[in-house]
């Protein structure tokens, strides 16, 4: 199984960008071995999605001092979070989460698509500039899954 | 001799945002703070919407425990519209949160807490870590890195239990007012089932003498951490359709004596709160969130929840102490023991529970939206009490307030400038290197902190233009 998988929490406008892709996707055709997950905010949840695909995309918010509604793409090697002190759970986890697959001998081939937020407030919608990149960003995750 | 202030912020593989202060005089702390860094806002979102939105929004405050939240919402609205949930129903909401705490307490003390006491290999996950004080043999630590990945397996077998019912996970989607959206079958129940003995095995055979291996190496952590020694359960597992009896009953410790509970003592001081102080000491169903980010003196978005205006400790071990489970002690390891016994109570429970499922029989109770009514939704979480209030006016939501476990556990002074349970439990320990404080990081996890779990964003370090997209 091939997956597209949506991390973020929908409650915090841009965070939940990887949501509202998803959702956004829902509207395309797809074929059989291509499943979209909605896998909300849970860090080692994403484990489960990842373990076992043949082919994984994820998107997230990347916050990467860049601006609001620029793309990014990586790989799980390409990154790195600050050590120890410095840094948050939220960033250790998706990097914890490759890290563990790595270590377990499950990590398939991955590709993170990150987009950069304007505001992580509460709300449930998303800011004007991320809503514009939008589509954008459901092109290249097809393109990426050689799906257009 | 000088002051040292050490700031950990955010203390790592806590789910959330969490700043925790101690000053160190003389190797000893003296005082301590705990801040959390994130806004409770959900109210703000809630307001105006269609009730049975709750029970979906709220599940979306946190990425471990929806499940918990989802519960609270979903207590709070039967209240509200005044409906009696079926047994089926009822099993079934009980075997999910069980399925949940399950995960939940194998992923705290694997893949949080017990790196704290364990050295993995020196390779991601397991470092960076504090130098220092670790003390458990080659042998064991070997073995702790299968027993880690064993872990990652059991949280997903519990996370499958839960779809079994949920249709998903996270977040869920089958409980409604009145009851849920699924039905038992003989299938479901032999699936569920099969991954349910699997977990209890791991249980009893891992996690519990893994447990007991890091209290018998660490042993004067028994006398580390206790802070005020108040414990409160608001009770939670419903075993009737009543809600009269349930796994774990509503009560609290204090001063020798197991005593009553009663959810209209319950307040929330905010005068060292980033909220306006014109609403503090409200019960939380009056409660109101109005952010002053501001306001001087204030240093945490926690808001300090009080029962009978005494800070009061929540989570496993309360509990289980409340309940008669356990009582050998208040400290570091016994919220580990405790936290691991109770996982094995709730498991052989759950075994129970999917026996009495009656396929044939209904799993949900008819209810009608109410014009103008109250809640209240009061269970146990993973991670301690959990409150849900919710009130209705014109069939829409007017106010909504969730007060969670860790804003009891990690709360910052009252008005009476008392201290929270984890900044007291904190005080007074000596710290060997403050350079690396691992007494202070081993008080704080072992109250499996959560706040207000919200974002997820990845921040690299170092530079990502090359990575950009046009």
């Amino acid at each position: 199984m091939r997956r597209i998988i949506g991390c973020g929490n929908l409650l915090m406008q841009d965070e939940g960008v990887g949501i509202h892709l998803i959702r956004h996707l829902h509207d395309k055709q797809m074929p059989d071995d291509v499943e979209l997950v909605d896998a909300a905010a849970g860090g080692f949840d994403l484990l489960d999605f990842i373990e076992g695909s043949s082919r994984v995309v994820i998107v997230d918010a990347v916050k990467a001092r860049g601006k609001p509604g620029d793309i990014y793409k990586f790989a799980p090697e390409d990154f790195d979070v600050d050590p120890l002190l410095k840094t948050s759970l939220h960033d250790v986890c998706l990097k914890d989460v490759f890290n563990i697959l790595k270590l377990a001998g499950k990590l398939p081939s991955v590709t993170v698509f990150g987009i950069e937020p304007k505001s992580m407030g509460w709300g449930m919608d998303l800011t004007d500039e991320v809503k514009k990149a939008l589509p954008r960003l459901g092109e290249l995750v097809m393109k990426e899954m050689e799906l257009a | 001799m000088a002051t040292k202030k050490i700031t950990i912020d955010p203390v790592t593989r806590v789910e959330g945002h969490l700043k925790i202060t101690v000053e160190v005089n003389d190797g000893k702390v003296t005082d301590a703070y705990s801040s959390g860094t994130l806004w409770r806002g959900i109210e703000v979102i809630l307001k105006g919407r269609d009730p049975r939105d709750a029970g979906q929004i709220t599940q979306r405050i946190c990425g471990v425990c929806p499940m918990a939240h989802g519960t609270a919402s979903i207590l709070c609205l039967d209240d509200a519209f005044k409906v009696e949930v079926p047994d089926n129903g009822r099993i079934i909401r009980n075997l999910m949160l069980g399925a949940n705490h399950l995960q939940s307490h194998i992923l705290h003390f694997y893949h949080l807490a017990a790196l704290d006491y364990v050295t993995g290999p020196a390779i991601p996950p397991f470092v960076p870590r504090y130098q220092g004080d670790f003390r458990l043999p080659p042998r064991v630590n070997d073995a702790y890195v299968a027993h880690y990945l064993q872990a990652l397996e059991m949280r997903k077998k519990a996370h499958e239990m839960l779809a079994i019912w949920g249709g998903r996970m996270p977040p869920q989607t089958a409980m409604v007012v009145g009851g849920v959206t699924c039905v038992p079958t003989v299938d479901k129940i032999a699936a569920f089932l099969w991954r349910l003995r699997e977990i209890r095995a791991f249980v009893n055979d891992v996690y519990i003498p893994d447990v007991l291996g890091v209290a018998d190496a660490y042993a004067d952590y028994k006398k580390i951490g206790a802070g005020y020694g108040n414990l409160l359960a608001y009770g939670g597992f419903p075993l009737d359709s009543q809600n009269k009896t349930k796994l774990f009953k509503a009560g609290r410790f204090t001063k020798d004596r197991v005593l009553d509970f009663d959810v209209n003592s319950v307040t929330e001081d905010v005068k060292y709160s980033r909220y306006k102080s014109a609403n503090t000491g409200k019960k939380p169903s009056e409660g109101m969130t109005e952010p002053d980010a501001e306001k001087e003196g204030s240093y945490s978005w926690l808001k300090a929840p009080r029962y009978e205006g005494q800070p009061y400790e929540v989570g496993p071990l309360a509990r289980m102490w409340v309940n008669g489970d356990y009582r050998q002690g208040i400290s570091v390891i016994d919220r580990h023991a405790a936290r691991a016994l109770e996982a094995k109570k709730i498991a052989d429970a759950m075994e129970e529970w999917v026996l009495q499922l009656k396929p044939g029989q209904p799993a949900c109770a008819e209810s009608k939206l109410p014009d103008s009514a109250e809640g209240a939704g009061l269970t146990e979480g993973a991670r301690g009490a959990l409150g849900h209030w919710i009130k209705i006016v014109n069939k829409k939501i007017d106010n909504y307030q969730a007060v969670v476990p860790t804003t009891w556990n990690c709360s910052p002074r009252d008005d009476k400038d008392v201290r929270g349970p984890v900044e007291e439990a904190l005080c007074g320990t000596r710290i060997v290197d403050t350079d690396n404080p691992l007494e202070v990081v081993r008080i704080v996890r072992s109250f499996d902190p959560c706040i207000a779990c919200a974002v997820h964003l990845i921040e690299p370090s170092g530079e990502m233009k090359k990575f950009r997209v046009i």
